[in-house]
């Protein structure tokens, strides 16, 4: 094949996917509104879509993709007709139908094993719900309905069976004829010279005539006009009819047989729906694209992998390097220039220069933001199948989907997001039972929520079930010493025990969740890129509430030093900085915490968190404490001083990952020398996870 | 030249009094001294980070530890492939033609082998 013609394939490929996102959320709609005559234009639209990806699909060679595509045509057609009211049961076939194109299209990209989808029985899906559909009736006008009473079964049946071998069907109807007379027989031997007369039936008089209108039900197998010849001279009149609608429409005890691509071998669970998820592949580095944007924005978009930006970022990395060389130069010209003009100016061009190269800075990072939204489809998609799973109706409402949030963060929310859903499923949402028992509507409604909130974004899941078991988490948590037996622990320190790593509270262990991995790692995940976690729950409801940075290219940095070590860490957290004396941070160390306005925070001496060594006589008589604020908590990290701030461009470790969970990134602050980045609430937490095991000991 | 002798164009440099090449593809560029920032934490051979025209790049430390403990900053030979890094040197050498097919004058370091027998983790 050629390689234009691979290339359109890839492109196709690249675009199915949100294709079918849309089609999802059309489809979705339909769903919703099930039970009742459909929006017309969202059938069209549907419809439309079923049409064309037939045809692209054909085009591209993936077969099985179209036959999928042809049958759900087919069943959208009946409900365009007007002839099938979409059922709950219609739309899930369709959506599972919609489904099993993504699956394929991962499996046409490369990204899925073939093993993982086979069309079998979705195609027999279709075509059970296709073949509810009330055939069209027929006009109550056309001379065969009006025959249709006259006829016995047999001529019933051989109409069909002529229909079925190609034959055409008519009548043929001569006004003012007896019985008796001659023109009947010559009617009917012109009749015979064309075809065969099925059955004779009472026409309708009309206004005026006495004398009944007779009409012959006639079949043959040419052409009609043949047929005029013959009768026409006895002032006989052919009546055509809409043969095939009309025996549909009266053959219902006819079940349509099945379409012959029909594969009838079944696959028990092939289909992979009954199993695990569908995993998202988070590795496409097909860029997003605001899924809002219509055909006609396309021409305006461009599609740029990541992997450019990000060496359009390093570029700007190496001319801001370059610029601070300059600087130095300048710095070291004005001291031996006299001529002052000439320094003045080149001081001005190069801050000029600066700004410039910030804006830029800016707009580059801005070329990594991309829509919350881009995620929403696949979410959707991962709601979908964990309701169907747990057996319940769920409506996913979603707002907000136009924030944007960095690509990099953007993909690694996904996992937590799933996360997070099928938790508000599996966990949140009652079975029908229950809700109707507490009064709620029997759809359970789960709501994922997006805004930004200054240099953060905020990500919300809310299910609007029976909030978590706070009784049944207490006792469990005290179980395995989670939490204490001694006094009643205060309820945010029983949410807490959500997130210890391997925590449940099912006894039983579905496929969706309550194997106890989950909060914990939602959290880890979160926390990666400098996120907090937050649970609410209470009877109308739970909400997972994730908040996030923007961006994690720039930030704005502190430098601290310690064991004649430069580091930078991050300022958003920073609440303050204090001096404490050397007296008092030895007695903290037998504490465990120091007493900073009249507060107790745990705290760890950055040196020993790295674990730097460092000469014993450097503890001078008072050290900067930095005292940091996370997901509400607080705690201090001793340093040695503190250095300049700013913004820095931060960037990754590459192959230097360091096994310390504090170290997570590296900078450079005009010396031409790289910093390394410090997590600070990573840093505390390992501190008092480590406290607490020498406690223990 | 011998019929069928294997020419390639490597860089040399000397590790601990080791002539060594890299294939000069796998090159990227012979930095003068760069001060390395030690990263706490990291696999052993991972030496730490240099700032290369404002981009962070990991470096490993193949050198004696008595080299390797004498001053912060060394001579890096930077990688463009498998991955960017680079390697602390002693000292550079030059650009040279080897021929593959006879005896290795020189330990010729494959990239690739770098990268696997350095960054397979201990811990």
């Amino acid at each position: 094949m050629s390689q234009a013609f691979d290339r359109l394939k890839e492109e196709f490929l690249g675009e199915a996917e949100e294709t079918l996102a849309t089609f999802r959320r059309d489809l979705q709609e339909l769903h919703d509104g099930a039970g009742s005559s459909p929006e017309p234009t969202l059938v069209d639209r549907v419809f439309r879509t079923a049409h064309s990806l037939k045809g692209v699909l054909g085009m591209f060679g993936l077969d099985d993709m179209a036959q999928v595509a042809h049958a759900m045509e087919s069943l959208l057609e009946e409900i365009r007709g007007g002839r099938l009211i979409p059922e709950k049961a219609t739309s899930d076939v369709l959506l599972e139908a919609n489904e099993t194109l993504h699956l394929l299209l991962e499996v046409a990209a490369g990204r899925a094993s073939s093993e993982s989808a086979s069309i079998g029985a979705i195609l027999r899906k279709l075509v059970e719900e296709t073949a509810r559909a009330a055939p069209e009736a027929p006009a109550p006008d056309d001379p065969l309905v009006m025959a249709w009473e006259h006829l016995s079964l047999e001529v019933r049946q051989k109409l069909h069976d002529v229909v079925d071998a190609g034959d055409t069907v008519v009548l043929v109807e001569c006004a003012g004829v007896a019985a008796e007379d001659e023109r009947l027989s010559m009617i009917q031997h012109a009749i015979e010279s064309w075809g065969v007369v099925r059955s004779l039936v009472p026409g309708p008089a009309r206004d005026g005539e006495t004398v009944a209108r007779l009409r012959w039900v006639v079949s043959g197998s040419a052409g009609l006009f043949g047929l005029m010849k013959a009768v026409g001279p006895h002032q006989a009149e052919v009546l055509p009819c809409e043969t095939e609608r009309v025996l549909r429409y009266f053959s219902k005890e006819h079940a349509p047989s099945q379409p012959e691509e029909v594969v009838s071998e079944a696959h028990p669970g092939a289909a992979s729906f009954d199993g695990g998820h569908p995993e998202p592949n988070t590795e496409s580095v097909a860029p997003e694209k605001d899924p809002s944007a219509n055909a006609s924005s396309l021409s305006s978009t461009l599609r740029v992998r990541i992997e450019r930006v990000d060496r359009l970022l390093q570029a700007l990395a190496g001319i801001l390097h370059s610029k601070r060389v300059l600087e130095n130069a300048a710095a070291v010209l004005s001291e031996v220039c006299d001529d002052r003009l000439a320094i003045t100016e080149l001081g001005q061009t190069l801050r000029t220069l600066d700004r410039r190269i910030r804006a830029m800075q800016n707009e580059v990072l801005e070329v990594r933001l991309v829509s919350l939204g881009s995620l929403f489809p696949k979410l959707e998609r991962i709601a979908w199948s964990a309701a169907r799973e747990a057996g319940k109706s769920v409506k996913l409402v979603q707002e907000g989907g136009a924030v944007e949030v960095d690509k990099e963060i953007v993909d690694a929310l996904l996992a937590p997001l799933a996360h997070g859903l099928r938790n508000a499923i599996d966990h949140g949402i009652e079975d029908e039972a229950a809700r109707v028992a507490a009064g709620k509507s029997t759809q359970g409604r789960v709501l994922l929520r997006a805004r930004s909130e200054g240099a953060m974004a905020v990500v919300e899941i809310c299910d609007d079930g029976a909030g978590v078991d706070l009784a049944r988490v207490l006792g469990k948590g005290r179980a395995r010493q989670l939490l204490p037996l001694d006094r009643e622990p205060t309820r945010a320190e029983i949410l807490e025990v959500l997130f210890h790593p391997g925590f449940s509270t099912r006894d039983e262990i579905s496929s969706l969740s309550g194997r106890g991995v989950g909060l914990d790692a939602v959290r880890d995940a979160v926390q990666a890129f400098g996120g907090t976690v937050e649970l609410e729950t209470g009877p109308s409801g739970t909400t997972m509430r994730l908040r996030l940075p923007t961006t994690r290219a720039i930030l704005e940095g502190l430098v601290v030093h310690v064991a004649g070590q430069a580091f930078v860490v991050p300022v958003s957290p920073l609440v303050q900085v204090v001096k404490i004396r050397a007296s008092e941070v030895e007695n903290g160390r037998e504490r465990g915490h120091l007493e900073v306005q009249g507060e107790e925070l745990p705290f760890a001496d950055l040196a020993e968190a790295l674990e730097l060594s460092r000469p014993p006589e450097s503890v001078s008589q008072a050290r900067p404490a930095l005292i940091f604020e996370w997901a509400g908590k607080r705690g201090i990290l001793l340093v040695d001083r503190v250095g300049t701030r700013g913004d820095v461009v931060t960037q990754g470790l590459g192959l230097a990952t360091s096994r310390l969970a504090g170290v997570v990134g590296s900078t450079e602050i005009g010396e031409g020398r790289a910093l390394l980045l410090l997590d600070p609430a990573a840093l505390l937490e390992s501190a008092i996870k480590r406290r607490a095991a020498e406690v223990t000991l | 030249m011998m019929p069928g002798a294997i020419r390639q164009t490597v860089v040399t440099f000397w590790i601990a009094n080791e002539l060594c090449a890299l294939d000069v593809l796998d090159v990227l560029e012979v930095t003068p001294a760069l001060e390395v920032t030690p990263v706490p934490g990291a696999t052993r051979n991972v030496r730490g980070v240099v700032s290369w025209r404002g981009v962070t790049i990991p470096v490993v430390d193949l050198r004696t530890p008595s080299t390797a403990s004498a001053n912060r900053a060394a001579p890096v030979v930077l990688l463009r492939r498998p991955e960017r890094f680079g390697v602390l040197i002693d000292r550079p050498g030059n650009i040279q033609r080897i021929d593959l097919s006879d005896p290795p004058p020189l330990k010729r370091l494959d990239s690739r082998e770098l990268v696997a027998m350095n960054f397979g983790r201990t811990e």
